[in-house]
């Protein structure tokens, strides 16, 4: 019951450590997400200080071109009452810008303007065509006509530039004003973008794309963000932060600041996420945390309550099995009678009484069970079995097989096949002739012929004769003679002679003879045929002996084997041994309902056993 | 019983009056000017030492030049069912010039893009007047309903304004330039009603007479005082 709560906590403590790890990537997960969004908010903010930064250089290196002195008189020959100047003046100039553009490098713009006072345009590079000859109502010319230094975006001939403009002084006043101006494409997204590594930025005009810089693997393609455009926008008025627009991949999105805001000019930066997995609650495990962990507690705890299961473990089951095991050994050895059921619990005490019951009752095999329960009573009395549980006693049970009578009529004792049982070993074999085999029942076709042993097609001599159940040698009717070699000193070793199968032997006197068990090839078949001592049943018959005798040769034949198998006979009584077999033949004789119970001598893993055959008259 | 002289006075005069009923064949002049109120109000915030940085940073009022003329208009209404005159406007330099504009009810007005900027003005309010993009050189016509006057915007750029005003006996238009002289051209001789807009606002007016065969010399006009901007 401990154990099983024990397992029940385990299972809740696993449980909770599951629901815990994943619980703590879910926090994870959002805090990578919180994170991302946090990373994005940043990159807008150092976007826009970047771009302002730029402007700011591009305002300064400006400066270069407004101090030029043909710019600065140019202009004011241009301003005011002077009107405008001369056309080849005019291209004078645009070469000029050419040149002092060109000395900008990095900053060098797209389109440059030089403008008058009055907002006209007196002079541009010569790439720009003459699109328009005044630029006087935009704020950032006229800002810059009033000594303002300023930026902006415009959308000027369909293209997105960032403007800087700054005024022309000449003689202590305003003579106009430089207009600098660099499209917005992928050369500013990638400027951009090396200022925020893992990135992806995207100009846009619009629902169009104008500039792209993909920040490698890592960052969401250019086209994921422009697919998140629309999205990016409307969180963008909503005044909201980053969208989702892809797995693991956010956006943020922001106007340009300036005039062409309003046309839909803007930039999105993207970024993905990591993962969070189980594995990767790790990831950002530092050696610090580590050594931080309470590691007596992280390893104390879970070690106590490890000792505490197998101590539980113990208690429940392996003190049980560690009894049983030594109490059926002890039991083996004949030192016990049986289990000790108070020293057990629960089951364990359950299965030992039950098994005391079995053995107090002396409960056999259920196969064996089930095979004696279809033999006859003759059967009975002429079988043996070899019981483990019997101590030095063994009870036949079993009534003789025809392969077993067969082996009686062997005419030579054969090496032993194989499968001879290892635990059935005669003390000797006498030699089996003609003349000592069984005779067969007469009249009954398939018995093969008295005295000659069953032999296969090929000549050789075979254990297992084919012969039916009617085919069994059938009892005797009357008891046989004593044989003169009845007294051997191995009661197994006795076999019946031919002569003496007499007709009026009782019917209790089975027809087989004792044999060694040759030819059993199955080693769990324990039944044998036991022929009980041609001494014994002389003794056991009324009025030529009584019981004590049967005893005492029973007893002296037991220790001349355990003698001559090498095993010790101290402490062997006369007395305790009666009292044994007493105890063996009330048992057996309620079982079987026997009126007689006879005891064979025989080896059993090389110490002398005894065998009980019911003799039921 | 009349003279004969006398006949061929009238049928001048039935003539003249002709002409000048059907917009004949005379086309004269009218030159005026406007002085006066240019709409920046006196403060003193204007002597402060930081007033700019206050109007960069919205603190004041951004106020136009005292020579600033952009957004005044100067039209003649009458009797005249001829197409108005001179009343074509367009972007330049950025922005609308001028930023008001007129138009005759049930007709349209043609706004050219004169710049190198994208424009997309815009009327809210006024069906038919959405904002759609129109290019460097391109113009767009709008249909003008009566009512108004209307403010136009710019989606793209936002120091694009200007007021659209319908009038219905509408007959010509001129700028105004920044010494705030303006002047009517081909304009047919007969009576008419000079007016100065402004923003959204009538800021003057004075009935004329265009005679036949020579230009009619306003004499200076003062604006109001402007309600609005």
């Amino acid at each position: 019951m401990l154990t099983r709560l024990w397992y029940l906590i385990l299972a809740l403590a696993v449980g909770g450590a599951l629901a815990g790890a994943f619980l703590n990537k879910s926090a994870a997960s959002r805090e990578a997400e919180f994170q991302l969004e946090e990373q994005l908010r940043r990159d807008r903010i150092e976007a826009e200080l970047w771009m302002r930064l730029d402007a700011r250089l591009r305002l300064d290196a400006l400066a270069s071109i407004a101090v030029e002195s043909e710019v600065r008189q140019t202009l004011r020959s241009s301003s005011g009452h002077f009107g405008t100047p001369a056309l080849a003046t005019r291209k004078r100039l645009s070469q000029k810008l050419n040149s002092l553009n060109a000395k900008l490098e990095e900053g060098k713009g797209d389109m440059v303007f030089a403008v008058d006072t009055e907002g006209e345009v007196v002079a541009t590079l010569d790439k720009n065509a003459m699109g328009s000859d005044r630029l006087d109502k935009m704020p950032l010319v006229r800002d810059a006509l009033r000594g303002f230094m300023r930026d902006d975006v415009w959308v000027y001939n369909g293209e997105v530039f960032r403007m800087a403009a700054r005024p022309v002084f000449d003689g202590g006043r305003y003579v106009g004003a430089v207009v600098h101006g660099m499209a917005v494409g992928d050369d500013l997204a990638r400027r951009l973008g090396s200022k925020l590594p893992n990135s992806s930025i995207v100009f846009f005009f619009r629902d169009r794309l104008i500039g792209a810089h993909t920040g490698g693997a890592t960052a969401p393609s250019s086209a994921e963000l422009k697919a998140g455009l629309s999205q990016a926008l409307a969180s963008a008025d909503a005044g909201e932060g980053s969208v989702e627009i892809g797995e693991r991949a956010r956006a943020i999105a922001s106007p340009i600041r300036g005039e062409a805001a309003q046309a839909g000019v803007g930039y999105i930066v993207g970024r993905k996420g990591s993962t969070v997995g189980l594995g990767g609650l790790f990831a950002n495990t530092f050696k610090e945390d580590v050594s931080s962990l309470p590691w007596l507690a992280v390893i104390g705890i879970p070690l106590l309550l490890l000792l505490l299961g197998l101590f539980l473990l113990y208690l429940e089951h392996d003190k049980a099995v560690v009894i049983l095991r030594k109490t059926s050994e002890s039991l083996a050895k004949n030192q016990l009678s049986s289990l000790p059921e108070g020293e057990l619990r629960r089951h364990y005490r359950k299965i030992a009484e039950n098994l005391n019951v079995a053995l107090r009752a002396g409960v056999g095999f259920k196969e064996d069970l089930a095979e004696r329960a279809s033999v006859d009573l003759d059967q009975i009395l002429n079988t043996t079995r070899d019981s483990a549980d019997s101590g030095y006693f063994g009870f036949a049970e079993e009534a003789p097989t025809a392969k077993q009578v067969s082996l009686d009529l062997e005419p030579e004792p054969e090496p032993k096949p194989a499968g001879t049982s290892p635990h059935m070993t005669p003390i000797k074999t006498a030699p089996v002739s003609k003349s000592t085999a069984v005779k067969p029942e007469h009249g009954v076709p398939t018995a093969p012929p008295r005295g000659t042993p069953t032999a296969r097609p090929d000549g050789t001599a075979t254990a297992r004769p084919q012969r039916s159940p009617s085919s069994r040698p059938k009892r005797a009717s009357s008891w046989p003679a004593r044989a003169p070699s009845s007294r051997h000193a191995a009661a197994a070793t006795i076999r019946h002679s031919e002569e003496h199968f007499a007709p009026d032997d009782p019917p209790t006197r089975p027809n087989a003879i004792l044999d060694d068990y040759a030819g059993f090839d199955d080693p769990e078949e324990n039944t044998q045929v036991k022929h009980v001592p041609q001494s014994l049943l002389e003794a056991s018959a009324p009025g030529v002996q009584g019981e004590e005798t049967h005893f005492r040769e029973v007893f002296d034949q037991f220790v001349a084997t355990q003698k001559e198998c090498g095993a010790s006979v101290s402490g062997l009584t006369f007395d305790k041994f009666v009292r044994k077999l007493h105890a063996a033949r009330e048992q057996v004789m309620k079982r079987h309902d026997a009126a007689e119970v006879r005891f064979t001598v025989y080896v059993k893993e090389g110490r002398a056993a005894l065998k009980a055959s019911p003799v039921k008259q | 019983m009349l003279r004969f002289s006398n006949w061929i006075m009238l049928g001048a005069g039935c003539a003249a009056a002709l002409l000048v009923a059907f917009g004949g064949a005379s086309a004269e002049s009218v030159e005026g000017s406007v002085q006066g109120n240019t709409g920046k109000p006196a403060s003193s915030d204007s002597n402060q030492q930081d007033y700019y940085w206050k109007v960069w940073n919205g603190a004041l009022p951004e106020q136009r030049d005292k020579d600033d003329h952009r957004d005044v208009l100067a039209v003649l209404t009458g009797k005249f069912t001829g197409p108005p005159i001179g009343c074509e406007f367009g972007f330049h330099g950025g922005g609308l010039d001028p930023s008001t504009i007129a138009a005759r009810s049930g007709t349209t007005v043609r706004i050219e893009n004169g710049d190198a900027f994208t424009h997309e003005l815009s009327v809210d309010g006024l069906p038919g007047f959405t904002p759609l993009e129109s290019g460097p050189g391109k113009a767009r016509a709008i249909p003008v309903p009566a009512g108004g006057p209307w403010q136009l915007g710019d989606r793209i750029y936002g120091h694009v304004d200007g007021h659209l005003h319908s009038m219905r006996e509408l007959v010509a238009c001129a700028t105004v330039t920044a010494s705030g002289k303006f002047r009517f051209d081909k304009v047919p001789p007969g009576p008419y009603s000079l007016r100065i807009l402004r923003g959204s606002e009538q800021v003057a007016m004075r009935r004329v007479t265009v005679p036949a065969g020579k230009t009619l010399k306003v004499d200076p006009l003062t604006m109001s005082k402007s309600r609005g901007k």
